[in-house]
């Protein structure tokens, strides 16, 4: 419940006596009348007689209505003031308020030439006009990591707020729970009058999990959010296929959201290094994202910078998505088996499906080593590994190629070598929390021919690696026959991708680190099965080793105030040179980090970094935050109740509702006409009285 | 002269007063009039004045149409043996005085004695009785400019002491008058009741004309501005704590009450009645009586 307090609470003291002069006055009258002698008393006691029985009444009521003018009149020269916003005012203490200042991106929502960051500054403005000279200010800039722009609250008011007209906006999210804890923290055993002020948009993805721990002060929510906001995003694009060849197709799969109650139609364009090279209209639902595939070529390998665009809105900053491409001429795959490379072996045949054209013509380039030769030299660059008939693994290639998976590589096994179920077991054994979904034991031979060949039953056709045999392709598969493979079963039924009609697993995959491992229960060996005579063939292999791209490795994709970190030798770092979207140079002061052979760099721009090494260049795409995008607000009555009066939800607006959380709600105006209206009730009162009487 | 008489130097003073305003009033009130107000049939002829059609044709002088062939008629100054009582009321209720002005009583014995000297000057015989709860004193009538002294130094002596008893004098002044006169009572009737009529029609039994002078102060007729007041009977002492403001409208309204009922009683009673008006009371008073006079005069023709 509200309380009352006065501004001149002497007054009140000093004058509270007068309330009661009416009464005093009427005692004193019947104490001490007038006397007169009067020539005959016979009239006045027949006047008496006639006298109106509620006369005694009136006066009384005549009384109590005049002391309430008296008391009204005392209450105007105190000053009272109403506390409002469950303000605990305690006369003459000194105040602490820290402002809490969301600045994330939803805050640069311009609509009608402001955002809510230009008007948060002015309610901090106004804010900060309330207080007096000893009271303690501080401004909390709220982004991911809450920054005080002073060390400590002070009472430098004209210093904070030329600090405050110089804070950028920034493109991010805001941490309020990080915020209120370092206010509370910072209260900690102080026993000023705290007040936190939190001057948002209370945007729903800021503000959905935000708590407002226990505190002997006050907290006041400031509105500066848009009420009636729509927005359009593009809230994510990624490269479906990590290694890109030249006039490869390029698949971009986007997310783009549509904030607001209305479906919208807007045309989606992709520029690449600046050059528009597609436009597509798309059509959103309310309150939707959806996920589309933009799919373009590039002929010529290389790095490239790219950016997928919709149509300005009131928020600018995600309307754009940067990405980039990296586009290969050739890649290097590498074959290993210990057997010799002679026509009747798997690897000619798996040399002849990568590179069907033979020298330099294709894009992948395959190299055949033996197992003994596998090292982390042989391993350079490369980032596909097939396997085939080879000799047991050694703990030391076992662990070569166990790094090589981890950082991403990826391994197609052809299980068609004598020992490949003692292989298997020692993966399963070295390669940590390995649980293959297939276990085979002993291996068919073409020559016991009792079992007859076996063919491709089901499998999940939805795998990229299947993604051939869709539809009408999918009878391709049944005219394959395979002779020789292990005897195998399920250990689990989700990475079997292929099931021979048996039931049994013919192609499995696992995922391990950073890369995966295709297990393929059958040989390609002419002897051994049909595939390698069926035009199939080649196309499964490419495709194969085009899906098994890490998307990691495609796209470099940050998001800003991010930090990332390039690694050169450190020769080649002292000429480096690294260029922000908007052309500056970055210094070495914008270099967080410049130990040898790595920089850190801090995306501080939207847009593509460009980090120039001698005879090489990176590019980053930098991109704002998602998280910000659907700007609408929390509902502001669920917004957190100050915990020492659990039933007061501070929602306060402009200077009257600030000086009013300092000094009350001020009653004078208020007073001053009821006392004019008990006045004229009291004339009018005794109007009616000497009319009745 | 007696002890009695004699005046102490204030009840002197008063009379030198009184006496001086008598002559004052009564002159001031016939400056710019006609001499004598009333004409009769008196020994002393006064003028002639032309016949004109209308007149009383039995008062035209034959002789001097005989002379001169013209109709006139004599005026002479009236003479009449009608007594003028004055009743005078000095009950200690006429003390009443608004703040420190002339109290009632003060104002009573000074239309009394602008009375007298008017009736004495006028050739009438006046007596004066003063009277509370009895008759305290009475002079019988007399017409000589010493009778008026002697009346007006009554006045000047008398001070109002007792309660009234209004119809208890007039029963006794019934007696006291015995030849037919014109009776003129100058009181604040603070006394009055239902029996004070039936005192006044004896002396119209007795052919005597009655004049009731009624006198009031302001604060009587509206209540003196106070708060809370304790009001003490000048008579009776009784004491009443009241709200002025309370019951001023209500007191008002029974003040009105009384004297229109005063007025009504008197009209049925063929009894004339005069309130003494606050603003000019002593003009008032001559003039209430000279109406009184004429029209008793009209009713004698």
């Amino acid at each position: 419940m509200s309380s009352l307090t006065f501004s001149n609470f002497f007054f009140i003291g000093l004058l509270a006596p007068i309330i009661f002069i009416p009464i005093v006055i009427h005692l004193l009258n019947k104490k001490f009348p007038d006397v007169i002698h009067f020539s005959s008393i016979h009239f006045i006691k027949a006047a008496l007689r006639r006298k109106s029985r509620l006369f005694k009444l009136r006066d009384w009521l005549m009384i109590l209505l005049r002391m309430l003018i008296l008391c009204f009149l005392v209450f105007i020269f105190s000053k009272p003031n109403l506390e409002v916003f469950g303000s605990s005012k305690i006369i003459n203490k000194k105040r602490e308020l820290i402002i809490l200042f969301d600045n994330s991106l939803s805050m640069q929502y311009e609509k009608g030439g402001i955002t809510p960051f230009k008007k948060g500054i002015i309610e901090i403005e106004k804010i900060l006009s309330t207080a007096t000279g000893s009271d303690l200010v501080n401004i909390v800039n709220t982004g991911p990591v809450p920054i005080p722009l002073e060390s400590e609250s002070t009472v430098q008011i004209t210093t904070l707020i030329s600090r405050l007209r110089n804070l950028k906006p920034r493109e991010s999210t805001a941490d309020f729970s990080a915020a209120i804890a370092w206010a509370l923290a910072h209260f900690q055993s102080k026993s000023n009058l705290k007040e936190i002020y939190i001057v948002s948009d209370f945007q729903r993805q800021t503000w959905g999990k935000v708590k407002l721990p226990h505190f002997d002060g006050q907290c006041f929510y400031v509105n500066v959010g848009s009420a009636q906001g729509e927005n359009l995003a593009i809230m994510n694009a990624s490269l479906e296929n990590s290694l890109l060849l030249k006039d490869e197709p390029i698949n971009l799969e986007a997310t783009i959201g549509n904030f607001s109650e209305k479906e919208k139609t807007i045309p989606v364009s992709i520029l690449v290094n600046d050059i528009k090279i597609l436009s597509q209209e798309i059509t959103l639902t309310p309150w939707s994202t959806i996920q589309k595939t933009f799919t373009f070529h590039i002929k010529k390998a290389g790095n490239y910078h790219g950016a997928i665009s919709i149509p300005d809105d009131y928020l600018k900053a995600d309307n754009r998505f940067y990405f980039t491409i990296n586009i290969k001429d050739k890649e290097k795959i590498l074959i290993i088996t210990d057997e010799e490379n002679n026509a009747e072996n798997p690897a000619f045949f798996l040399i002849k499906a990568l590179n069907p054209y033979g020298q330099n013509e294709g894009n992948y380039l395959p190299e055949v080593i033996s197992l003994s030769a596998l090292s982390p030299i042989s391993l350079t660059g490369i980032a596909k590994i097939f396997i085939s008939r080879i000799e047991q693994f050694s703990p030391e290639k076992l662990m070569f190629l166990k790094q090589f998976i981890l950082n991403g590589g990826s391994v197609v096994y052809f299980l068609d070598g004598k020992v490949d179920a003692e292989n298997l077991i020692k993966m399963e054994g070295d390669f940590e929390n390995l649980k293959l979904s297939a276990r085979i034991s002993t291996k068919q031979n073409a020559s016991k021919q009792g079992f007859g060949a076996r063919k491709f039953l089901k499998g999940d056709f939805n795998s990229p690696f299947l993604k051939i045999f869709d539809g009408a392709h999918r009878e391709k598969l049944s005219h394959l026959k395979f002779y020789e493979y292990y005897f195998s079963a399920t250990n689990n039924e989700k990475g079997v991708l292929l099931y021979y009609d048996d039931n049994s697993p013919a192609l499995f995959m696992e995922a391990y680190g950073q890369g995966k491992i295709l297990f393929c229960n059958f040989s390609v060996n002419e002897l051994e099965s049909n595939i390698a005579r069926h035009d199939v063939f080649p196309v499964w292999i490419q495709e194969i080793t085009r899906n098994l791209t890490n998307s990691q490795t495609a796209t470099q994709i940050y998001e800003l105030y991010q930090s990332a970190i390039f690694s050169t030798d450190s020769a080649k770092l002292v000429k480096s040179k690294i260029l922000a979207p908007d052309g500056t140079v970055l210094t070495d002061k914008s270099i967080v980090s410049n130990t040898p052979g790595k920089i850190r760099i801090k995306f501080e721009q939207q847009g593509i970094y460009r980090i120039e090494l001698p005879h090489k260049e990176e590019l980053a795409g930098v991109n704002v935050t998602t998280l910000e995008s659907d700007i609408r607000s929390v509902d502001l009555h669920r917004l957190p109740k100050s915990s020492n009066k659990p039933e007061t939800l501070n929602l306060v607006s402009g200077a009257s509702d600030y000086n009013a959380i300092k000094e009350g709600l001020p009653l004078f105006h208020y007073l001053a006409i009821s006392l004019l209206m008990l006045m004229a009730f009291e004339v009018g009162f005794q109007w009616y009285c000497k009319g009745k009487t | 002269m007696q002890k009695s008489e004699l005046l102490n130097p204030e009840e002197l003073a008063v009379f030198e007063d009184l006496l001086i305003f008598a002559k004052t009033t009564v002159q001031g009130f016939y400056s710019g009039k006609h001499r004598s107000p009333w004409f009769g049939e008196s020994a002393e002829f006064m003028d002639y004045k032309e016949y004109y059609p209308g007149a009383d044709a039995s008062k035209i002088d034959w002789k001097i149409y005989r002379k001169t062939g013209r109709l006139y008629f004599k005026l002479f100054a009236e003479e009449t043996d009608m007594p003028v009582y004055l009743i005078v009321d000095k009950s200690r209720s006429m003390i009443y005085s608004k703040d420190k002005e002339l109290s009632k009583y003060s104002l009573a014995i000074k239309i009394a004695a602008a009375l007298t000297h008017l009736l004495i000057q006028q050739g009438d015989k006046v007596s004066l009785t003063l009277f509370d709860k009895k008759i305290s004193s009475h002079t019988a009538s007399g017409g000589t400019k010493n009778h008026a002294t002697k009346l007006i130094r009554d006045l000047a002596k008398s001070k109002p002491m007792n309660r009234t008893d209004i119809n208890n004098a007039i029963d006794e002044c019934v007696w006291l008058f015995k030849k037919r006169g014109k009776v003129v009572i100058i009181s604040d009737f603070m006394d009055w009741n239902e029996n004070l009529f039936d005192s006044l029609s004896k002396f119209l039994h007795r052919n005597h004309e009655v004049l009731l002078i009624h006198v009031l102060n302001d604060n009587e007729l509206a209540l003196p501005t106070s708060g809370m007041a304790n009001f003490i009977d000048l008579e009776t002492a009784e004491t009443i704590q009241v709200n002025v403001e309370e019951i001023r409208e209500n007191y008002q309204k029974e003040l009105k009450k009384f004297t229109d009922n005063l007025a009504f009683e008197a009209t049925n009673r063929r009894i004339d009645y005069f309130l003494v008006n606050p603003i000019n009371p002593y003009i008032n008073a001559l003039e209430s009586f000279l109406t009184f006079h004429t029209k008793s005069k009209n009713r004698k023709s």
